[in-house]
């Protein structure tokens, strides 16, 4: 009777025990978490007040960011933004490092991973924000080079340079996020070359009109010859 | 505080050998061996004839000529004027020939020549273009004398040129000068300037030499440091202008860039001083005034009409981020005219204080904002041929009197956009 009582309970007791254990890993796991969220709300609190008392919001709107997110719909002001992004980036470490308190083997590997994987996060991140103001400046440099030299079809030519920015980026981000790298590979290829290629097209057939204004024009140019000095 | 002038070992024993000089006269220079040589015989000529005891100096300031320049100002002689100079030098004149350093441009050359005055302890000097066909012994007593003899600092150049040439100087750089600092300098980057020893010294300690002013921006930098900064001024009429055609390669947009955003960004530095000016006075002028032919020139009217109606079409929202909604629609307007192109002096006004206020609140990036003025300037431009299409220079003259007194009336708009 003993040893069937014993059969009986025996896993119970088992899982009472280590449920007994895991409370400490859990209670620390919360407690991390809390502590996250308070350091997370005081670092955000502290680096909006720094932003604004330094005039951050001033300082992107001269470099033109704020320009750029309200084109994206972000109504946002830049320093509230930055700050947030810091409270939700310290919030999700410390319920990783929260995750990891738990001791179990496979939220272990789940945090290892994670972390292994926020530089590759940050990098995808930075190309995305620098590619996009990088397509930003060259296309309007494109469109304003475009109309100083009268040539026709000036916007499609600048928003074709944006497009070709964009793809190559993205490309890049995707690429450093290691999201199907082969098929990513592929694919840019194909579109990439296919870009190339309907613009050779659009340019030896559909655009020939064109190109043969612009030489006429460039010829015209050399026969209405101009002597003014502008200086 | 600005780094040194570097000068090579050698010239700097050479010029430590000459000792002092009362008169320098600088001549920079990129591959103009067809004109160098009249221009340094102009010079010589004009040092022996109205400065004969003076201990003077050519300093010509070269950036790596190719096609012998730097031959031909060693070469050169003055021996075919004796028989015409009254006076003979007393003392000879020296003359230096430097490979200047930094960034390729005028300023450059401009930089080692004022290190090289400084060094001289030169009284008075001056500095011609090496492309001028029209210099005269003359020009050098009317550069140097206003300093030499009369005290001034600095001295601006008058010419007599076709009523279309110098149109950024005419319908942005003059007229703005003017609103800005109450002095009427009529070619405030004219080319040719006279300079103090004094003023030469303090140009040096500007650290400016790593930006537009190094290149084109240098002569609307001379002329606005000396008249912000209270130098004394004048101008002295040089008679008419004719230099070696400009390379076709130099790009008008690239040349804004630098004359344009200099004139902007001096706005920034001298602001305390512009926002307490109203109103304008002339300066001194030296010099016999006369008028003479000039050849006429050919102005594609439509083209640049053209181009302003493509930027109202296509960089629309590129103006819209620039310039008020009032003067947007204005534009417009005048961009839907059939009949005869005009655009009102008013809103161009209001247009380059918006450009000004834009580049004082880097609303762009300094570059595309400048080039974005392109379209707009022809367009104005085109506007002021159609105009004064059967105008004589005189008339002329006085339609851009009206466009200088209407940037001075609209002077409070630009200090309230400013901030």
């Amino acid at each position: 009777m003993k040893a069937f009582f014993y059969t009986l309970f025996k896993p119970l007791l088992e899982f009472l025990a280590k449920v007994w254990n895991f409370i400490p890993n859990l209670l620390a796991a919360i407690a991390i978490i809390a502590i996250g969220y308070v350091v997370a709300r005081v670092v955000k609190g502290i680096v909006g007040r720094g932003l604004e008392l330094i005039n951050f919001d001033t300082l992107v709107d001269k470099m033109g960011v704020t320009h750029i997110l309200r084109k994206g719909d972000i109504a946002k002001e830049p320093a509230k933004i930055v700050a947030e992004l810091l409270y939700g980036l310290i919030l999700i470490i410390f319920v990783m490092v929260g995750i990891d308190a738990l001791n179990l083997e496979a939220t272990s590997q789940l945090v290892n991973l994670f972390f292994l994987y926020l530089p590759r996060l940050f990098a995808a991140l930075i190309i995305l924000t620098i590619g996009y103001l990088l397509a930003d400046f060259l296309a309007r440099a494109a469109l304003i080079a475009s109309v100083n030299a009268d040539l026709p079809y000036s916007k499609t030519f600048s928003e074709a340079v944006r497009l070709l920015i964009l793809v190559l980026v993205i490309a890049m981000a995707l690429e450093q996020l290691s999201i199907a790298g082969t098929i990513l590979l592929s694919a840019f290829s194909i579109a990439f070359g296919g870009l190339v290629l309907a613009l050779a097209l659009a340019f030896g057939l559909g655009g020939k009109d064109v190109a043969r204004e612009i030489l006429e024009r460039r010829l015209r140019k050399g026969e209405e010859k101009e002597d003014i000095e502008h200086i | 505080m600005a780094d040194p002038v570097p000068l090579p070992e050698d010239i700097l024993r050479s010029i430590e050998g000459i000792g002092e000089v009362d008169i320098l006269i600088g001549v920079p220079s990129y591959n103009n061996a067809r004109t160098i040589g009249h221009v340094i015989k102009a010079v010589k000529a004009g040092l022996a004839k109205y400065f004969p005891g003076e201990r003077s100096i050519i300093v010509n300031s070269d950036g790596g000529s190719t096609d012998g320049t730097q031959e031909i100002v060693a070469k050169t002689t003055l021996t075919e004027f004796r028989t015409i100079l009254i006076h003979h030098p007393l003392y000879p004149i020296h003359k230096i020939t430097i490979p200047y350093h930094g960034i390729p441009g005028k300023g450059s050359a401009f930089r080692t020549i004022f290190r090289i005055a400084e060094i001289l302890r030169a009284r008075a000097c001056a500095v011609v273009d090496s492309d001028l066909r029209s210099i005269t012994p003359e020009w050098i007593d009317l550069l140097i004398s206003p300093v030499y003899r009369e005290g001034y600092d600095f001295v601006a150049p008058l010419y007599l040129r076709h009523k279309y040439d110098g149109t950024i100087t005419n319908s942005i750089v003059y007229p703005v000068t003017r609103a800005l600092y109450g002095k009427r300098i009529r070619q405030p980057i004219g080319g040719e300037f006279g300079f103090s020893g004094r003023l030469a010294s303090h140009y040096l300690t500007k650290d400016v030499w790593h930006t537009d002013v190094a290149r084109f921006g240098i002569d609307i930098w001379m002329t606005t440091v000396a008249i912000a900064e209270g130098f004394k001024v004048c101008q002295s009429f040089l008679g008419a202008k004719l230099h070696d055609p400009k390379d076709p390669g130099t790009d008008l947009g690239d040349m804004m860039v630098q004359v344009v955003g200099s004139l902007f960004s001096l706005m920034e530095t001298y602001s305390p001083v512009w926002r307490e000016v109203r109103g304008s006075e002339p300066v001194p002028t030296f010099g016999f005034r006369y008028s003479v032919g000039t050849e006429p020139v050919a102005v594609n009217v439509d083209r640049m009409i053209h181009i302003f109606r493509h930027g109202l079409e296509d960089l629309k929202e590129v103006w819209k981020e620039v310039i008020s909604p009032a003067n947007m629609k204005a534009l417009e307007r005048a961009g839907r005219r059939k009949r005869k192109f005009h655009i009102p002096d008013e809103v161009w006004v209001k247009v380059v204080y918006d450009f000004a206020i834009a580049y004082h609140r880097r609303t762009l990036s300094h570059e595309h904002l400048i080039k974005s003025l392109l379209p707009l300037y022809l367009g104005k431009t085109a506007s002021f041929v159609i105009e004064t299409q059967k105008a004589t220079s005189e008339e002329v003259e006085e339609v851009f009197e009206r466009l200088s007194l209407r940037f001075e009336e609209e002077k409070g708009y630009l200090i309230k956009g400013w901030g």
